[in-house]
């Protein structure tokens, strides 16, 4: 059950991968590592499981956050052109 | 034990990918998204090795932080990257030859969770047999950390804090700039 989940995450990642290298616009990139972090949330949580060590699930929230954060601050560079300070 | 091998061989592939896709790109903002992507297989690597810890290191630092510090130093970057003058031989050389001395030493390592390792005979062993008496406290990583080895981490954490500082120095705006009474649209202009 949980490998087959494991096996799906795989498949969805390798599909996101070819877009990321392939992807026509640098949106299409940012949303597809976007979507390569949502898989691997998923794939942590079902490898704890997996692996009998749901404890795992703390990394796969982090691991959320950081994803979160990371795209915010690739779409605030686009619409604002820097980080620091208002411009 | 097999499917252990399959799920670290599938990242291995992805990240080997990945970098693939690195060298080969010539846009900075590519760069650095294909980086944090990197870092997140990276880090589920170490999940998968059981070193949760690095994991969550990896995550925090390798794909968040430093990659919106990429991002900052970006803004003063060209887009596009030259195209280098130099030749790649040397550089493809150097690698090759670094990786192979690597992999090389890989062979002289012990097993991974070989009890008879070095690292598990000269001194965790006191550790673990010490840590409730001498510090009295259940986590024996706490302990290690914050008592045995605390001038490690006393120069770890100033070390963290100083490259925090500084890197809220570099961050921050010209006071200089901010001083003279330029009308705002004409900083826009300028940006």
């Amino acid at each position: 059950m949980f490998l087959a989940g494991l096996i799906a995450c795989a498949i969805t990642g390798i599909l996101i991968l070819v877009r990321i290298v392939l992807g026509k616009t640098t949106f299409d990139r940012i949303l597809a590592v976007n979507s390569l972090g949502t898989v691997i949330v998923i794939g942590i949580s079902i490898h704890g499981f997996y692996s009998n060590r749901p404890e795992f699930l703390d990394i796969a929230i982090v691991y959320a956050l950081i994803n979160f954060i990371g795209t915010v601050a690739v779409l605030k560079l686009f619409s604002t052109g820097s980080l620091g300070g208002d411009k | 034990m097999i499917s252990e091998l399959l799920i670290n061989a599938f990242l291995v592939t992805i990240m080997l990918s990945i970098a693939i896709a690195l060298i080969r790109t010539r846009t900075v903002i590519f760069t650095v998204i294909l980086t944090s992507a990197y870092s997140l297989v990276a880090a589920l690597m170490f999940i998968t090795l059981d070193a949760v810890d690095v994991a969550f290191t990896e995550a925090s630092v390798g794909a968040g932080i430093s990659t919106i510090l990429f991002l900052a130093a970006m803004a003063y970057l060209p887009k596009k990257e030259e195209e280098s003058i130099s030749s790649e031989f040397v550089p493809a050389l150097s690698c090759i030859i670094l990786g192979g001395i690597l992999i090389w030493c890989s062979y002289d390592l012990p097993e991974i969770g070989q009890l008879t390792a070095p690292i598990h005979q000269h001194i965790a062993p006191e550790y673990i047999k010490g840590s409730k008496e001498d510090i009295g406290i259940p986590n024996i990583v706490t302990s290690v950390l914050a008592s045995y080895r605390g001038y490690d981490t006393f120069g770890e954490t100033i070390v963290v804090f100083t490259a925090g500082v500084a890197v809220l120095a570099l961050l921050q705006k010209n006071p200089a700039k901010k001083n003279k009474s330029q009308p705002k649209q004409k900083i826009r202009e300028n940006a």
